[in-house]
């Protein structure tokens, strides 16, 4: 098998990817389903999990610390708090309000990079 | 144009070899979720692309289907991803650091919106995030206590004492 050519590039399409499918999972809930529905908020730490994933493979392929830029940062402590906490350590009103309101700003920041290294 | 056979037709009707079949791309048969953007924003592998390794990422472009000669191709990624290292760790902060840094690291806490701050393990603190605050604030703090005590600290909310079965070390905290 040959090596990833683009390994920055491929980190940022599986990002958007994985943020799509977070903002179809957010249109579809609201904070009823999410605090009821417990499968509904394990995918969505899923998808969170494999999104922090990718932060780091973003940064490996562009040379940098993870925790050198505040965005690829909070992602990546993102999949840790959710990867390594127990479900019942989790606050998950923070998860809530958290996909609720810095979705559309992660998406940008990955739209905007995808666009300045094509 | 060239027909997607493989997607519609047993092999027996479309002359592929059982090899041929099993070489062939199948990210087409990948679960149809609507409104997932990669599967109607994003350009699906060929028809006739040959596999390289099963997909596995949310992004079709990135899967690793190889296409054959002379067809073009879009893509940027070749056929494995390459492994994660993770950052080294440092090791979790003791009660004693901690409580030796406890007016650093109450008004490094407030600064991010965070009161309360209690001991609950080493390397374990929990705390009351503000309702205009997130899990970026928490992170942030979090990345800013290890920077200060050069040693491994997460902070964990004290919105899950509500939850049952919490871990004792965070229902037991202990205030700075």
């Amino acid at each position: 098998m040959s090596p990833d050519a683009r390994p920055d590039r491929h980190a940022l399409l599986e990002l958007q990817a994985l943020l799509a499918q977070i903002a179809v999972l957010r249109s579809e809930g609201d904070a009823d389903r999410f605090t009821a529905d417990d499968r509904y908020r394990w995918v969505l730490h899923r998808l969170w999990i494999a999104a922090g994933n990718e932060a780091l493979a973003w940064t490996q392929a562009t040379g940098q610390p993870v925790r050198a830029d505040r965005t690829w940062a909070n992602l990546y402590d993102l999949r840790n708090h959710l990867a390594h906490s127990r479900l019942s350590d989790i606050d998950e009103s923070l998860v809530r309000r958290f996909t609720w309101a810095r979705l559309d700003t992660l998406q940008a920041t990955t739209r905007h990079h995808l666009q300045t290294r094509p | 144009m060239a027909e997607h056979a493989f997607a519609s037709a047993p092999a027996w009707r479309t002359g592929i070899s059982a090899q041929e079949e099993t070489d062939r791309c199948s990210c087409d048969l990948l679960p149809q979720i609507p409104g997932l953007s990669w599967r109607t924003g994003a350009t699906p592998c060929a028809p006739g692309s040959l596999r390289t390794e099963r997909p596995r990422g949310a992004h079709p472009d990135a899967h690793g289907c190889r296409r054959p000669a002379g067809m073009a191709d879009g893509r940027y990624t070749g056929a494995v991803s390459q492994p994660l290292a993770e950052p080294p760790h440092l090791p979790p902060a003791t009660e004693q650091q901690v409580r030796s840094h406890a007016v650093q690291l109450v008004t490094l806490a407030a600064r991010h919106g965070i009161t309360h701050l209690a001991y609950a393990s080493p390397g374990r603190l929990r705390g009351h995030i503000a309702d205009d605050r997130d899990l970026f604030d928490m992170f942030e703090f979090q990345r800013a206590a290890t920077t200060l005590l050069g040693a491994d600290i997460a902070l964990y909310s004290d919105g899950a004492l509500g939850n049952d079965h919490v871990s004792p070390d965070l229902a037991a905290a202990t205030a700075l």
